[in-house]
């Protein structure tokens, strides 16, 4: 081995480290032991490697980006609020901050029928992949149908071959003029017996806010507790919360935090189908 | 090791590596939070605590490979790259902007073991076992790879498209 190719091993070893420890570089340090200018060479190369792995490194955290995390994983860790039996990835792939106080009269029946409230979520994170249809089509309402079984897809391609939505909707009424300034979705499959049917609003223009309104039957008392939840889609953070009032349940999601989810929930809590 | 434990010690060093990977602030959080809700999934397959990094950064580096989009952006070609070293003045800033558009033309096989090696956290037999390529193949992408990187924040590069 001569100089040229001992100093090109050298550039494996990380600065501080014990890399030249390592068998594989045996003859290298050898040779580095016994030849100055290699050693010189070497610090100089060392000496480079730590200032451009410090600017490499040097990425700003976005603000409490951990404390989401850590809430984001304290849902997923937490089996009481997703099936034990259930392999949905969506249960974990949500990203679900649950208020702590849930009416324990009604736990049970929230485990047991937490899929839909899941999917609701799930509905959320993707409603952005149907962001991209055109402004000039504000009336047309477009739905489509998610699935929410085992594995649900979550890259577009798959999602784009998903079947087009064709059953009937609950409609909110179109006399509310609050309603028709954001994005709402108008309904959710009719047949409660086939819950995990979940209609997603495609949006023309991106939504700062959603209302999804569902018979309460169907989602039942999954949705009846107050609940936030935290979602982030495409780098923006939507906050959620559930309710029920009357015979239909409502799900609605708000960019920002939770500041604006107070602000438009205020607004949206008057709102009766 | 509890999944708090793993976001506590790794989040920040998962979202750089993120930045880094996919240049892209919002991606890069897309990128960690979904990393540690596959974790969470899979935490029984971790059963050596101490490579608890090198486990996270394979689920990033597939969960980034499963959703980027392979586009046609130009690369650099480091056929031509100059020997190491003495390619930056001792007292010249780093600009990070400049790292990131360099980091952004290498060819992927280059760029990620790059990054690994820099935020020192991998050796190049850990960036060789986490990549799947021989030892001989990462220490020639390192060597390659880092010679371009300062022959580019020395001066600028023409990228073939």
């Amino acid at each position: 081995m001569d100089h040229r190719d001992a100093l090109k091993r050298l550039e494996v070893v990380r600065p501080g480290s014990r890399d030249l420890d390592d068998p594989e570089l045996a003859e290298v340090a050898r040779m580095l032991d016994q030849s100055e200018e290699l050693r010189r060479q070497f610090e100089a190369l060392q000496s480079l490697d730590r200032r451009i792995g410090a600017a490499i490194r040097d990425v700003t955290i976005p603000a409490e980006m951990k404390d989401r995390l850590i809430a984001i994983v304290r849902v997923a860790g937490n089996p009481a609020q997703t099936d034990p039996g259930d392999d949905i990835e969506t249960g974990s792939e949500l990203s679900r901050i649950e208020s702590s106080d849930r009416r324990s009269g009604r736990r049970n029946v929230m485990l047991r029928r937490w899929r839909p409230v899941a999917g609701a979520v799930l509905a959320a994170a993707l409603l952005p992949i149907f962001g991209f249809l055109v402004w000039h089509q504000p009336r047309r309402i477009e739905l489509t149908v998610v699935e929410i079984q085992r594995k649900v897809p979550l890259d577009s391609e798959s999602l784009s071959r998903l079947p087009p939505f064709d059953e009937q909707l609950f409609g909110l009424p179109d006399t509310v003029p609050f309603l028709e300034r954001s994005g709402i979705v108008r309904g959710w499959t009719r047949d409660a017996d086939t819950p995990h049917m979940l209609a997603i609003y495609s949006s023309p223009r991106p939504a700062k806010w959603t209302l999804i309104v569902a018979p309460a039957k169907s989602i039942t008392n999954g949705a009846s507790s107050e609940s936030g939840t935290a979602v982030l889609i495409r780098g923006r953070w939507y906050q959620t919360d559930f309710w029920v009032a009357g015979e239909y349940t409502y799900v609605l999601f708000v960019e920002g935090d939770s500041r604006d989810l107070d602000r438009v929930h205020e607004q949206v809590r008057g709102i009766q189908v | 090791m509890m999944l708090a434990e793993l976001v506590e010690q790794y989040y920040a060093m998962l979202y750089r590596y993120a930045y880094r990977l996919s240049g892209s602030a919002s991606d890069a959080e897309d990128l960690t939070q979904q990393t540690f809700l596959k974790a969470h999934a899979n935490l029984s397959q971790l059963r050596d605590s101490d490579r608890a990094g090198s486990w996270l950064f394979t689920i990033l580096r597939n969960t980034y490979f499963k959703t980027c989009r392979y586009e046609h952006r130009p690369v650099a070609d480091l056929d031509c790259v100059p020997e190491p070293a003495d390619h930056l003045n001792e007292n010249s800033g780093i600009d990070t902007e400049r790292i990131q558009n360099a980091l952004d033309e290498l060819p992927e096989e280059f760029r990620s073991p790059l990054i690994l090696y820099y935020f020192n956290d991998l050796s190049y037999r850990e960036i060789a076992e986490q990549m799947g390529v021989p030892i001989g193949t990462i220490m020639s992408r390192l060597v390659r790879g880092k010679a371009y990187l300062r022959r580019r924040l020395a001066s600028q590069v023409p990228v073939s498209g």
